[in-house]
């Protein structure tokens, strides 16, 4: 098993243990949420605009799928084999009704990030009520911004005219205001891993942050949160913390996409092996937590400059990535990088080339984990994290 | 010009190879620049007007694949491995000598592969709309022309205007218009040239260095098959079964899938790939009062799998299979080209409708399964 923070104070241990279980969560969420009567939003990445979705008082479920069977090899009766798992398992798992978020969705949202999604999307609409929101693929603000806030635009009037809301500018004034505290947060979280040695462990962090993500109500969410991680830095600042105070993990950055669906063979095994992960980048990561949303501009031009700058993969170029990689392993003191992508994730999969090189210049040892939700790969996975880990040893 | 170095390997190339990268440093030599474009929707008017040599990068074989993915992932479709690996190697005279290289964000592997490419060559990356119907893509479509008109300007340090663009595009609607006669050819029965010779002389387009060049060269065909028609009338009914091939580029497995086609009892009517009758019919507006946004416009309706939703595509098979009598679909896709191979989906739904035979064939660069494609080919043809 892996190292896991069974902290002395019980009430720590109360609010650790209750975000256990993210999935039963996030099933009761979406159950309760439809016997309220609330409209429910189905959406895939974190390019969608939750202010916007927020602002009505709608619901906003993640229909990224994270497991391999029945929906994957369902999917392949449709879709190509050779896609990644992550689109094969959301599209199976709408086709085969297996997944509540996807069953109580009264629209799904998309929108044009990588090739597969956005041609699954066009599938997936003959099942679901879909609308798709056109990103750009530059991030430049010159060349994207204008067409960029116009897709927000349209999609704000999608929501207003297919329930018949009106959004009003001081409601997303108020959703981003509290979506900022929620970063900010949830920046927290990761930045517990600072701490020498951390104040939380990495397999925590990421059940921690899947599990939050199913607390609907935003004040509650952000209160819990703030209170989480008051307590660990507290239970740390006592000595308390998930490592002993003379302990020095090797500290470990995962980078990469579609982590939370392979991450029994890599993130449980590298901490299963001493390996102690300090911080994420990439989807989900840090990355998105620090870029607040501009609170003083107009919040449709402020929205889509945040979603615009979230330097995702789909982007090209994709140099603020670059940046707040090389800021990241300075920040975090990292002595050593693990990319995890999935197969057929070609941003990501050729991104890991430049992440490599930077860290061959800053001398951090790096390695690229290449899996599959499918299994097989276990041991292999294991064998090469084990030679990693003994490396940083 | 002693500045023009040939590659360190120069002398062990083979002679065609050798030929190449001489006939591009002539042509440098004599004051001319050189433009890389890998795809259709490279809007190759700005380059006509500028006076540039515009070539096609896209790589066709295996050569290089082992050295591509030394930096890119193998799952990776084959055409965007050559091209990198080409560049990588220096074995492809037309990536070497360009003096500048210029992509569109289409698909995924394309995108990020530029990036890579931008560390070995000069590369200006356009940015593509995600849809064509959108009301504001043509705006930021024809708003990236401009851009790169000025990219063009610095660079050569050279004043593109308007009206050179306007003739330029009139230029190459003439030169769509011969094309798309050539292709139209193959609509009679029997067809006066086989798929895989129209297929070879189309690409062969892709490398001359003037639209003069290419109109020419269009204009002598088109007279050598319209005498041949005409002298030596056939009998209608040859027995081959009409087939229409579409998907990916075809260029770099087009003796695996073409080639036996036309072995197996079949003759290649239409190309619905980019290099096909898809991007050839998308003429320019050339009274347009803007002729930037008149060129995006047209650039625009180009049905490539990138765009979402793809209806151009959609509506353009069942009009192409009425249109040359088409017998029997093949879609040819690459390995990893996720927007092709996901269509697939739809283009055998609209096959089925149409009542047409359909068959999805998806292969790569190696020769590994040629013997498998064959039989799969041969299979299909004969259930016609």
């Amino acid at each position: 098993m892996a190292k896991e923070y069974h902290p002395e104070n019980p009430e720590l241990a109360e609010i650790l243990d209750s975000f256990k279980n993210s999935r039963e969560l996030g099933t009761m969420a979406v159950k309760s949420a439809h016997e309220a009567g609330k409209v429910i939003i189905g959406s895939f990445c974190q390019y969608a605009p939750m202010e916007i979705i927020n602002a009505p008082g709608f619901c906003n479920f993640s229909l990224c799928g994270l497991n391999y069977d029945p929906p994957v090899p369902l999917a392949e009766t449709k879709l190509p084999a050779n896609l990644c798992p992550l689109i094969k398992s959301s599209y199976g798992n709408v086709l085969g009704d297996y997944c509540p978020f996807a069953h109580y969705a009264d629209l799904v949202v998309g929108e044009t990030t990588c090739d597969g999604k956005k041609k699954m999307y066009e599938m997936l609409a003959e099942m679901k009520p879909m609308y798709v929101i056109h990103l750009p693929n530059n991030p430049d603000w010159e060349r994207s911004l204008e067409a960029w806030r116009d897709e927000l635009e349209k999609f704000r009037k999608e929501l207003e005219t297919r329930f018949n809301v009106t959004i009003t500018d001081d409601d997303l004034r108020r959703t981003i205001k509290i979506s900022n505290e929620e970063r900010r947060q949830q920046a927290r979280i990761y930045e517990l891993g600072k701490f020498d040695p951390p104040a939380i462990t990495g397999m925590q962090m990421r059940s921690v942050m899947s599990s939050v993500y199913y607390l609907i109500d935003k004040e509650e969410k952000v209160q819990k949160m703030t209170h989480m991680v008051d307590l660990l830095e507290e239970a740390w600042r006592e000595g308390k913390g998930p490592y002993k105070p003379d302990e020095h993990p090797p500290r470990i950055l995962i980078s990469g996409a579609a982590i939370e669906g392979v991450k029994e063979k890599t993130l449980e095994i590298i901490e299963d092996l001493g390996g102690a992960i300090v911080c994420y980048e990439g989807c989900c990561g840090i990355s998105n937590m620090r870029r607040p949303i501009d609170e003083t501009k107009d919040p449709m031009t402020a929205l889509a400059e945040k979603y615009l700058d979230v330097p995702c993969a789909v982007m090209s170029p994709n140099q603020r990535r670059y940046d707040q990689f090389r800021d990241t392993l300075d920040e975090w003191k990292i002595d050593g990088v693990i990319s995890v992508t999935v197969h057929s994730c070609l941003p990501f999969g050729i991104e890991s080339h430049t992440l490599g090189k930077i860290c061959e210049e800053k001398g951090v040892p790096f390695m690229h984990l290449l899996t599959d939700y499918s299994p097989g790969d276990e041991g292999q996975m294991r064998t090469r994290i084990e030679a990693f880990m003994e490396m940083l040893h | 010009m002693s500045d023009l170095k040939l590659p360190e390997k120069f002398d062990e190339y083979a002679e065609g190879r050798k030929n190449g990268f001489l006939r591009v440093k002539a042509a440098k030599e004599a004051g001319k620049k050189v433009v890389g474009i890998f795809c259709t929707f490279t809007p190759v008017e700005v380059f006509d007007a500028a006076g540039l040599i515009s070539v096609g990068l896209c790589g066709m074989s295996d050569e290089t694949t082992a050295d591509a993915e030394r930096d890119l992932p193998k799952n990776l479709c084959p055409l965007i491995k050559a091209s990198y690996g080409f560049a990588l190697t220096e074995k492809c005279p037309y990536t070497y000598w360009s003096d500048l290289i210029v992509g569109e964000t289409t698909c995924d592997g394309k995108k990020k592969m530029y990036e890579l490419l931008g560390q070995l060559k000069d590369v200006y990356t356009m940015n593509l709309p995600q849809g064509p119907d959108r009301d504001y893509a043509k705006k930021m479509w024809a708003h990236e022309i401009r851009l790169l008109i000025d990219v063009v300007e610095k660079k050569f340090g050279i004043r593109v205007t308007d009206e050179q663009i306007r003739e330029a595009a009139i230029k190459r609607n003439e030169f769509r218009r011969l094309k798309v006669e050539l292709m139209e050819l193959l609509s009679m029965d029997p067809a006066p040239i086989s798929g895989y010779d129209m297929y070879k002389f189309l690409e062969s387009m892709g490398f001359q260095f003037t639209v003069d060049d290419s109109i020419a060269a269009v204009k002598k065909l088109l007279g050598e098959l319209k005498e041949q028609i005409t002298s030596q009338p056939a009998a209608a009914g040859t027995g081959r079964k009409r087939i229409l091939v579409t998907g990916c580029p075809i260029g770099g497995v087009l003796d695996k899938v073409v080639g036996s086609i036309e072995a197996n009892g079949g003759q290649v009517v239409c190309y619905e790939n980019c290099g096909g009758i898809k991007a050839a019919r998308c003429f320019v507006d050339t009274d347009a009062e803007d002729i930037v946004e008149a060129i995006a416009d047209a650039y625009l309706q180009i049905g490539c799998a990138v765009m979402d939703p793809n209806n151009r595509r959609k509506e353009n098979i069942p009009e192409l299979i009425k249109e040359f009598r088409v017998e029997g679909v093949v879609d040819a896709t690459l390995q990893a080209c996720h927007t092709y191979m996901i269509e697939t989906y739809w283009i055998r739904k609209i096959c089925e409708e149409a009542g047409v035979p359909y068959m999805s064939l998806e292969t790569d660069y190696s020769q590994s399964d040629k013997g498998q494609i064959d039989t799969r080919i041969a299979a299909f043809i004969e259930t016609i």
